[in-house]
């Protein structure tokens, strides 16, 4: 009877065979750009559930939904996002002539986030909840959630969920950020 | 010598893919958070206009962001010590691009048979970036489509929720939902012209 173990010549074999078919794979997405198959991944998210952002100086009508967004998201276990100066990442609130209500531009390790406040003073319902749902969306972004995921779950990722009761993420979106970190 | 070349290929696809990481353009992909529609009814409660129009030659431009008024909720920095940003400095610029169309039917006060507007869509170019907005049907030059739009006095008319107020012709006389990843709609002429 023949022993073999994990440093035996037919596993080494096969293990060079994965270090041949991971840069493979890897240059098809690049080449192909098709994403992990996952419907609600979004490959422009934070490499870590751990990361800074500036702190931001705007009314408290603004302020205390924005912080009760950042809340919610740090009360998950793998997340952890801290307000620092020094930080890259950031946020503008402004008032913008366009339909949406909040924006995410991904950089290389880093981000910018864009909240509108011609849309959504305009929103039906509590400023605060539209608001907060709004900027937790977008914190959402960061943490490699797409828009719209193809799921029956309720998710802070949809555009039609209901902005003025869902505003916080949802256990479905709390297990999508489990499988990226 | 066989461990060699195994070692060798591996090295090899590992630089082919740096290198190909470093050639390939330098594309940026937004993403919004915009309102969603579950029907042709929301839709037109909100629009300020529906048209058919054909798409025509486009352009990149910038929206700049703005504080204006002492409205908490409109106006982020109204009751605090911070100053306005220089509008000058593009700070908070967000890349659109614009396209040119002409009116081919007109519904819900829309302009004109025949008039042209400009339409905004996300995305553009920014730093010499590419930006493209992610999950949002883009308009084609020459195609005819339904737009359900949002009107300003400083910009292009929007379309309502990025692509959700987007539709294509479809059987005669109806239009389909073309949004890349919202509910799809249908709508027909006769319902515009009823409501």
């Amino acid at each position: 009877m023949i022993k073999t173990n994990k440093f035996s010549k037919p596993a080494r074999k096969r293990r060079w065979h994965y270090l041949i078919a991971a840069p493979v794979a890897a240059a098809l997405v690049i080449l192909t750009g098709v994403a992990p198959a996952n419907a609600w991944y979004y490959s422009g998210g934070m490499p870590y559930a751990t990361y800074s952002i500036k702190p931001w100086n705007y009314n408290s009508t603004w302020t205390t939904p924005m912080n009760n967004a950042l809340a919610s998201w740090n009360a998950h276990g793998k997340v952890n996002i801290t307000k620092s100066s020094r930080a890259a990442a950031y946020v503008t609130v402004a008032s913008y002539s366009a339909a949406w209500y909040g924006l995410y531009t991904p950089g290389t390790n880093t981000f910018n986030i864009k909240l509108n406040s011609r849309t959504l003073a305009a929103a039906a319902g509590v400023f605060a909840n539209v608001s907060r749902s709004t900027f937790a969306h977008e914190l959402g972004h960061s943490l490699s959630l797409a828009d719209n995921p193809v799921t029956d779950s309720a998710s802070l990722m949809k555009h039609n969920r209901n902005r003025n009761t869902l505003y916080s993420p949802t256990s479905w979106d709390n297990a999508c950020v489990n499988s990226v970190y | 010598m066989r461990r060699c070349k195994n070692t060798s290929v591996t090295l090899g696809l590992g630089v082919l893919v740096l290198v190909m990481s470093g050639c390939s353009n330098p594309t940026v992909e937004i993403a919004a958070d915009y309102p969603g529609f579950n029907s042709i009814k929301e839709l037109t409660a909100v629009a300020d206009f529906v048209v058919e129009v054909e798409i025509g030659e486009s352009y990149f431009d910038v929206l700049l962001p703005t504080y204006e008024g002492e409205d908490p909720e409109l106006n982020p920095l109204a009751g605090t010590d911070q100053k306005v940003p220089d509008s000058d400095s593009g700070e908070g610029a967000v890349p659109i691009t614009v396209f040119k169309a002409t009116v081919v039917a007109s519904y819900l006060g829309g302009p004109a048979v025949g008039k042209t507007l400009e339409i905004q869509q996300l995305g553009g170019e920014a730093e010499g970036k590419r930006v493209v907005a992610s999950d949002v049907r883009s308009l084609v030059e020459g195609e005819r489509v339904l737009l359900f739009l949002d009107e300003y006095a400083d910009a292009p008319a929007a379309i309502l929720g990025g692509d959700a107020g987007l539709f294509v012709p479809a059987d005669e006389g109806s239009f389909v939902s073309a949004a890349a990843t919202e509910k799809q709609l249908t709508v027909s002429v006769d319902d515009l012209l009823e409501r």
